[in-house]
């Protein structure tokens, strides 16, 4: 059988507006759940939820409400669906993002219903997508069935969200697309009661945006950055991922944050040697030179420049309120911890309107955004998160507890 | 049932491997010579030049099957493993639920402490069962060895939990992305050992390994890797269907994950 193409979408958006009634009917409805996970599903009492192939949990079940992020996938033409479903409630936004994170395409929920709509919740919730790097996102309107499929809800809060994007000036590609999740009108297949939108059903046009927006990148035009987890000293071997380009044996190579110069002796995939390997494989490699490679070095091919060493731009989204001025704050970047030294916020911006101020106070305050300088207490290699996603993104934490995020700009 | 790339599996199992070998300082693996946590083993001599760093805990109720046993000895002397047997005493008149809750849990938290482990290597999946598809990839066990599910701590990207003062042990998931088929065809690729249960004898096999009291063989003439993955192909049925600890009460996954069992 030849290999399907895969892509993972995340739910975003408010609670109660159908995010995971949404992923349980399109697991029914292309056959991609079982019996017994629907009999299951069942046991919760009341009438049969959609939603409760993913919310596994008794508490979940019995508050109908999404408590943690899980994921469901499908097969859909050629390509490997992942929906990832995430708590709506703002004090769920960590484990929102716990998922949300691992995502290339966004789907976002917006309840047509008179007193949900699109709120501030839901507009967060882009704010983050947008940050995250979601190539396209897709809204999907619902609970049309209560306007009976009219129109002019449709366009009415369509109208509202493109003002709003235009507000935080996002520029990623957009579709719109009316439904209704629990009575599975526009979802798979294409409603009859919605004559009037001529575009394609829910999951053909998500299918459409990852298949058109996904993000490709060759390694041959990459430069190289090896991410060294972990390394040896006595065999002088450096353990890593590839995340970008290509590496050769007998390659000459340049090791940050100290700079030295190093040659590629030996290289293996697993215990196989191997003469030449590109991203994205697990890599053990025999080096000549370069001294100690501590853990969270990159390994680049000489001549290529890394973006910052040591101290940085960013932009951060705070999810728990912290005193700057402390001293316990630390980032974890390809989950290797480095320690900050100073953090400077130079913008409070609101994720609800895209306004932007002076920051006010030491305390950041959670659930804004900021733009930000980030001085590491020692230099480590930091990339552009629009140039090596990978090697541009981090988890911030105060006091050891998970605060928020930030990408490097 | 739908099948993964291998590649892309790969990539992230070794990963997750490689950063719980270096942010412990005891780690160790279940194995239960299984299908799951022995392609758990196959990836870590992967991520580490063909050896496996860290000992390796069967926790041992005396009741496995013999050919299990067998495998283990043979597989273990193979791969040059650190295997710590743990024994745990069963009770003749438990099963299901009583049984794992007692008996795995109760011998698990015996050798974790003697031992002083900080992170262990756990081979569940997320297509198993619709609880364990709400884990993390590191999962912080407290004292108890429950698993506080309402407070689960972010987990963004590939930035995973480290050990806090309240915390006991890390429970690390490197294979959580894996479908039951990825396993098979993942074995068919590497060529990774695999218990002879698992194969049909007189028209019957195991899907799903666990003691010789809670596990039922069902109808199959699968008699190779290829045959099973192409039953699992057609298959409508769930792979843990032959685990009667799964069956008894509602929510019992919950519960018995919220005592410590895996």
């Amino acid at each position: 059988m030849a290999q399907l193409r895969e892509c993972n979408f995340t739910m975003l958006g408010e609670k109660d507006h159908g995010k995971s009634t949404l992923i349980g009917n399109l697991l029914i409805q292309t056959g991609h759940t079982t019996e017994e996970r629907i009999k299951e599903a069942k046991k919760a009492g009341k009438r049969f939820e959609p939603a409760h192939i993913l919310d596994s949990f008794s508490f979940e079940r019995e508050n109908e409400m999404t408590l943690d992020t899980t994921r469901a996938q499908l097969v859909y033409k050629d390509m490997i669906m992942r929906f990832i479903d995430i708590p709506g409630h703002l004090e769920l936004i960590n484990n929102a993002l716990s998922g949300a994170s691992n995502a290339d395409i966004a789907v976002v929920m917006v309840s047509s219903k008179k007193e949900e709509g699109f709120t501030e919740q839901t507009r967060r919730h882009i704010y983050i997508g947008n940050m995250l790097g979601m190539r396209a996102f897709v809204f999907a309107i619902n609970k049309m069935d209560l306007w009976n499929y009219d129109q002019k809800v449709f366009e009415s809060i369509k109208s509202e969200i493109k003002g709003y994007l235009d507000g935080i000036g996002l520029k990623k590609p957009v579709e719109f697309v009316p439904i209704s999740a629990y009575d599975n009108e526009n979802m798979a297949k294409k409603s009859e009661k919605m004559g009037w939108y001529k575009g394609e059903p829910l999951l053909e046009t998500t299918y459409a945006a990852a298949g058109k927006y996904s993000k490709i990148e060759d390694p041959a035009k990459m430069d190289l950055r090896v991410l060294v987890q972990d390394s040896d000293l006595e065999r002088n071997a450096a353990f890593g991922i590839i995340y970008y380009g290509r590496v050769k044996e007998g390659d000459p190579v340049t090791i940050y944050p100290s700079g030295a110069k190093a040659k590629i002796k030996e290289m293996y995939v697993g215990d196989k040697r191997t003469k030449s390997v590109a991203a994205r494989k697990n890599v053990s490699l025999l080096l000549d030179g370069g001294g100690e490679i501590p853990r969270g070095s990159i390994i680049s091919r000489n001549g290529e420049k890394i973006a910052a060493v040591g101290s940085f731009s960013c932009r951060l989204f705070i999810t728990g309120g912290f005193d700057r001025s402390k001293k316990d704050i630390a980032i974890r970047m390809n989950n290797m911890k480095f320690n900050v030294s100073a953090l400077n916020p130079v913008k409070e911006i609101s994720p609800v309107t895209g306004e932007q101020v002076a920051p006010r106070e030491k305390v950041l305050r959670p659930n804004f955004a900021f733009s930000a300088k980030i001085e590491l207490r020692e230099k480590q290699p930091v990339e552009k998160f629009d140039d090596f996603e990978d090697l541009g993104r981090f988890s911030l934490y105060s006091d050891e507890k998970f605060v928020g995020f930030g990408i490097v700009e | 049932m739908i099948e993964q790339n291998l590649d892309k599996l790969e990539e992230k199992s070794i990963f997750i491997i490689r950063e719980a070998k270096a942010n412990f300082k005891n780690l160790a693996a279940l194995w239960s010579m299984g299908k799951d946590s022995t392609t758990m083993l196959a990836l870590a001599r992967k991520a580490f030049l063909g050896k496996i760093p860290f000992p390796v805990i069967h926790i041992d109720n005396g009741i496995d099957f013999p050919e299990t046993y067998k495998f283990r000895e043979e597989l273990a002397k193979k791969w040059g493993m650190k295997l710590i047997v743990v024994k745990s005493e069963i009770k003749e008149e438990l099963s299901g639920f009583a049984c794992c809750g007692e008996n795995k849990t109760v011998a698990l938290k015996k050798a974790m402490k003697e031992h002083h482990f900080d992170g262990l290597i756990v081979s569940i999946r997320r297509d198993e069962h619709s609880i364990r598809a709400k884990e993390r990839y590191f999962s912080p066990r407290n004292e108890k060895f429950g698993w506080d599910f309402k407070n689960q701590p972010a987990e963004m990207w590939n930035n995973y939990s480290s050990k806090l003062e309240d915390t006991d042990h890390i429970r690390v998931h490197p294979i959580l992305d894996w479908n039951e088929i990825d396993i098979w065809n993942y074995i068919k690729r590497e060529k990774v050992p695999i218990n002879p249960l698992y194969y049909s004898k007189e028209g019957q096999r195991y899907r799903s390994l666990g003691c010789t009291h809670c596990t039922v063989p069902f109808k199959s003439d699968a008699k190779s890797i290829d045959d099973i993955i192409k039953e699992l192909q057609a298959t409508k049925k769930e792979e843990r269907g032959g685990r009667q600890q799964d069956k008894e009460k509602e929510y019992i996954m919950e519960k018995l994950r919220a005592l410590g069992y895996m």
